[in-house]
């Protein structure tokens, strides 16, 4: 590459970096700075470092249960799902016949029924299975999230050379086998990505787990966040502090997958 | 036989929950369809395709918002798309602060929806609202009060979020592209551009077709942002399906004809995703 | 041997899915909720006073209300409960999407014991579901007139949570500074005159050495769609009702005061700072409308004592600058604030009987106790619905300003529990979007309203 395009490069993608973070940029400001401070002057910077609403959020999000909970929830839902989607999605590829066609296109449409229509059939069902609880939470988790990894899932093992697998079988080895040492290793940067998408998603949720497991002591952390917007009073102050308390944790787990997708970048280069 | 044994073993752990919570409910939902339920006990009373004869003889509303959600998505999803391929090729150049890009670019994924539709809310009435002020230029006033511009505005915030989760896709398969593909192609003195055009770009089949599918079902599904930025508003004149879906349900009580409106929504996107998945993936490169 | 298989399958899988839930579900469940469901088997309690204590039974009973402002303290108040009386839990669920969430909640084996219902239109979709209040002794010291509400066939279902007024909150120091009266003005004209009189000052500059920020009248939230359609509009169904809930409820309005109606509305439009393009109003929420009056850039705004505690929140000292004046209704009614009960807590008819019993004991410990009536009063901020609050001293200036007009016999009552459901936002406060938009006349948007009430009215 020319060194002139590089520099353009560079300088545009700094550019939209920060574009991208303004919004962000804007709530962790006001995440310091008291309610009326915040309707006089959102843009500006805090009047004093004050960490008082975080103080104050800590205490109201009850926060050591409520992050236990959502921790959980979000890594045991995010780890099922890798491991029972890359196990479904590879027998769909590598079987070619109609029904497992059929199950591709049953999968992908899941995800086009909006939630909203299927939650109160779902609250009633659930609750006759005796599922309202965490580990029912889970459970729901792995039947919504398993149509997206699964076809996640499903578009990277198409990728993947048939003959390595071939191999692995003449050496004698089973399905099981060949598709955790043969097929899942190969599948590691794949994994990472469905699992930062998983995370992100379980993570925030609201709606679900509102229906679920809305009861002190089971709550999670959006549920929880919620509470200081009702439809009267808007605690701006403790939300956006909250807000932060929330992402702290997810991004310090999305730059230990970027570290672990940089690293698989120059694994790739080497070969 | 045995090659079956292991298909149901690899793919039932995975199909159980999903048959449980997301199958079984559907269905009760269509059957729901059917009936004149509020939502309230188990008071549904059997009225056959009443629901669907009032949806498709009387009910204006449904169809301007299925209208402007397709509309809506048709834009998004080009939008999208190209924005998350063009930023996956950008961070996966050598220069220099790819990796404070790329969480720069993914971080919008972070937060949950509601509460950062308010956030944007502000952005939209103070911030490019006074840069319309000061630069005369009439489109940024008020952006939210007028319809054009409010639907303008709920699209920057959907690409803004989504493009950053496309972009992470995008980057898993170019990654996947053996270098030495790339390399036999230098070495034949195809230069940058050719190299994108025609070996890139044919190679990332499988990552389009699941990130167009991703966001026509992300945007014809499009609730939070909706709700929190516009509520549909003005005049109701920015509502999407499922904000009318949940409204219908919710706010007039008609859970019936709320699953009725449901699965004509269901059958309609089905159909434009399945034509999508067969044609882009008739176009995608076996390697 | 295929179904052998897939049934062996199944079962793995179902292991798999479970794998490192079940251990910890057992020894999650609360010891409570175990006892509370063998408590179905003992014979069903006596309903008379705190009958679940008398045979030591424990009990849980699950309160989902939407009070967020006062989620903690109610969560407190709970706990206060238990603390008299160990034997019952209750855990308290607030939720900020209450019509979704309760009816989620209902459909689901862990359904609420008490929650809570606005209306007459409430009441016939939750047939079933309502026990009867009527022997509740909190009955007659209910004041005239709340639970009206609550009342079908002569039964009462509901303990009003509140009562709640609204008119035209303002700012004292302003229109003093301006030295403009406001609490004399009872019909439009008058409330034009003394607008206009602030208007000009802020106009020419004189109030901006006190009041820097300030640069309008008035800040009127159309976008928010429940301001104007459920609110503004309901003291002029209210007026043509004269605060009868159950004639309003009949499935039809006249809209008789349609036109004083949209002489408040232009009256409020006429005073914001987008008087020149008001189509900007249709982008103004709830919030920028409480912000406009808590940064002192508006001095008047319509809306009801709940916004005291964001204002409380963001500036004690702007919150015991603020009264609250009735607004113009129409010949005969001006002068009158709409009070009303916004909510009222019911107890679920198909819990258990002991469920039952707790719930109602609770209600009536947390209202006329000592120590509930020190919640309700002091730590909710709610405006006494019954007679025993009497001692209590009164410091909010919103609530002063209510109990005043209520002492005089200047009030009228809410309508809006007669609103047939959707009706308020997606009806009423769609049309004056249109109107305000410039879209759609005046009269058009009227006649639009009352065909729609009749339509959902008999749905």
């Amino acid at each position: 590459m020319k060194k002139g395009t590089k520099i353009f490069l560079t300088v545009l993608g700094f550019f939209l970096a920060i574009a991208f973070l303004t919004p962000i940029l804007i709530l962790v400001i006001n995440s310091f700075k008291g309610q009326k401070e915040i309707m006089t002057n959102i843009l500006g910077l805090p009047q004093s470092l004050n960490f008082n609403n975080y103080v104050q959020a800590l205490d109201k999000l009850d926060f050591v249960t409520t992050v236990v909970n959502s921790l959980l929830i979000t890594v045991i839902s995010s780890v099922l799902l890798v491991f029972l989607s890359s196990a479904c999605a590879w027998q769909l590829v590598r079987t070619k016949t109609r029904l497992s066609g059929i199950l591709y296109l049953v999968f992908a449409s899941a995800m086009l029924i909006p939630f909203q229509c299927v939650m109160l059939p779902l609250v009633r069902w659930m609750s006759t299975l005796g599922l309202m609880s965490r580990p029912g939470l889970i459970f729901m988790y792995i039947g919504f999230g398993g149509s997206m990894s699964m076809i996640l899932f499903h578009g990277f093992i198409k990728n993947i050379p048939l003959e390595l697998e071939e191999a692995a079988a003449l050496d004698g080895a089973g399905p099981v086998k060949t598709f955790f040492l043969v097929v899942f290793p190969l599948l590691k940067n794949s994994a990472v990505t469905v699992s930062i998408l998983n995370v992100m998603w379980i993570w925030n949720d609201f709606l679900l787990p509102s229906l679920i497991i809305n009861k002190s002591g089971s709550q999670t952390l959006p549920l929880k966040t919620y509470l200081f917007f009702g439809q009267y009073s808007r605690r701006w102050d403790l939300a956006t502090a909250a807000l932060v308390i929330t992402i702290i944790p997810i991004i310090i787990f999305y730059l230990a997958c970027q570290k672990q997708i940089m690293n698989g970048v120059t694994e790739g280069a080497v070969k | 036989m045995k090659k079956k044994i292991t298909f149901w073993c690899f793919v039932l752990p995975l199909l159980i929950p999903f048959v449980i919570v997301v199958l079984i409910p559907a269905a009760m939902g269509f059957y729901y369809a059917l009936t004149d339920w509020n939502g309230v006990g188990s008071s549904a009373r059997f009225i056959g395709f009443e629901n669907f004869a009032y949806i498709f003889t009387q009910d204006k509303d449904f169809w301007l918002a299925f209208g402007r959600t397709a509309a809506f998505s048709a834009i998004a999803i080009v939008v999208i798309n190209i924005l998350a391929y063009l930023l996956a090729l950008l961070v996966t150049q050598h220069i220099r602060g790819v990796n404070f890009m790329r969480s720069a670019f993914f971080m919008p994924n972070l937060i949950g929806g509601l509460l950062l539709g308010f956030i944007w809310k502000f952005i939209f009435s103070q911030v490019i609202d006074s840069l319309g002020k000061a630069s005369g230029i009439g489109f940024f006033r008020n952006m939210l009060a007028k319809p054009g511009s409010a639907m303008f505005a709920l699209m920057v915030v959907v690409t803004w979020q989504l493009a950053g989760y496309m972009m992470l896709i995008y980057i898993s398969q170019i990654q996947n592209i053996p270098k030495s593909v790339i390399e036999a192609a230098m070495i034949d003195g195809a230069n940058p551009f050719q190299r994108l055009r025609y070996i890139i770009t044919p190679l990332m089949g499988p990552a389009f077709t699941i990130c167009l599918f991703f966001t026509i079902s992300n945007t014809f599904k499009l609730y939070d942002q909706n709700l929190s930025l516009t509520n549909g508003g003005p005049m109701r004149m920015t509502e999407l399906v499922s904000l009318d879906i949940y409204n219908t349900a919710f706010d007039y009580g008609m859970m019936g004809r709320a699953q009725a409106k449901a699965i004509l929504f269901l059958i309609a996107v089905v159909l434009i995703s399945v034509i999508q998945l067969n044609v882009t993936k008739k176009r995608e490169v076996e390697m | 041997m295929k179904r052998k298989v897939l049934a062996l399958a199944l079962a793995g899988a179902m292991v798999c899915s479970f794998a490192g839930c079940g251990s910890s579900a057992s020894s999650e469940a609360p010891a409570a909720e175990t006892a509370a469901a063998s408590g179905e088997a003992a014979p069903a309690a006596e309903e008379e006073a705190a009958p679940a204590a008398a045979d030591g039974e424990a009990v849980t009973i699950k309160l989902l209300h939407f009070k967020t402002e006062v989620a903690d303290q109610i969560e407190d108040a709970a706990k206060a409960y238990t603390a008299e009386h160990p034997n019952v839990t209750v855990a308290v669920t607030c939720s900020s999407d209450y019509n979704a969430d309760l009816k989620a909640a209902m459909s689901s084996s862990d359904m609420p014991t008490i929650y809570c219902l606005d209306g007459p239109e409430d009441l016939k979709e939750w047939d079933g579901y309502v026990e009867d209040l009527s022997a509740e002794p909190w009955v007659d010291s209910v004041f005239d007139g709340y639970l009206d509400n609550m009342t079908k066939d002569g039964k009462i279902y509901g303990l009003p949570m509140t009562v709640e007024g609204y008119g035209f909150i303002y700012n004292k120091a302003m229109f003093e500074a301006a030295g403009v009266d406001l609490t004399t003005c009872q019909t439009v004209e008058d409330f034009d005159a003394a607008f206009g009189t602030l208007k000009e000052k802020i106009d020419a500059g004189e109030l901006a050495d006190e009041f820097p920020a300030l640069t309008s009248v008035v800040s009127f939230p159309v976008g928010e769609g429940w301001v104007p359609g459920l609110h503004t509009s309901n003291i002029f169904l209210a007026a043509e009702f004269d605060g009868d809930v159950t004639a309003a409820s009949a499935g039809s309005i006249e809209f008789k005061y349609a036109d004083d109606f949209k002489k408040l509305v232009d009256l409020q439009v006429k005073y914001t700072e987008f008087a020149d393009d008001p189509t900007a109003l249709n982008a103004v929420d709830y919030s920028a409308q409480v912000s406009a009056l808590i940064t002192e850039s508006c001095a008047v705004i319509q809306q009801g004592n709940w916004v005291a505690s964001e204002v409380m929140n963001a500036d004690p000292d702007l919150f015991e600058k603020l009264d609250m004046v009735a607004m113009p209704i129409t010949e005969g009614y001006n002068g009158k604030l709409p009070v009303g009960v916004n909510t009222n807590l019911c107890v679920n008819a198909k819990a258990d009987a002991a469920q039952i019993a707790a719930a109602k004991d609770f209600l009536t410990w947390l209202y006329t106790s000592e120590t509930g009536k020190d919640f309700v009063y002091n730590q909710f901020g709610f405006i006494p619905v019954m007679s025993g609050y009497e001692d209590f001293e009164i410091t909010n200036p919103l609530i002063k300003a209510i109990m005043n007009y209520s002492a005089d016999g200047n009030t009228i009552n809410w309508v809006i529990s007669a609103y047939p459901s959707g009706w308020s936002d997606g009806v009423c406060g769609m049309n004056i979007q249109k109107y305000i938009g410039g879209q759609e006349s005046w009269e058009d948007g009227i006649a639009d309203d009352v065909a729609q009430w009749s339509a959902l009215a008999a749905q």
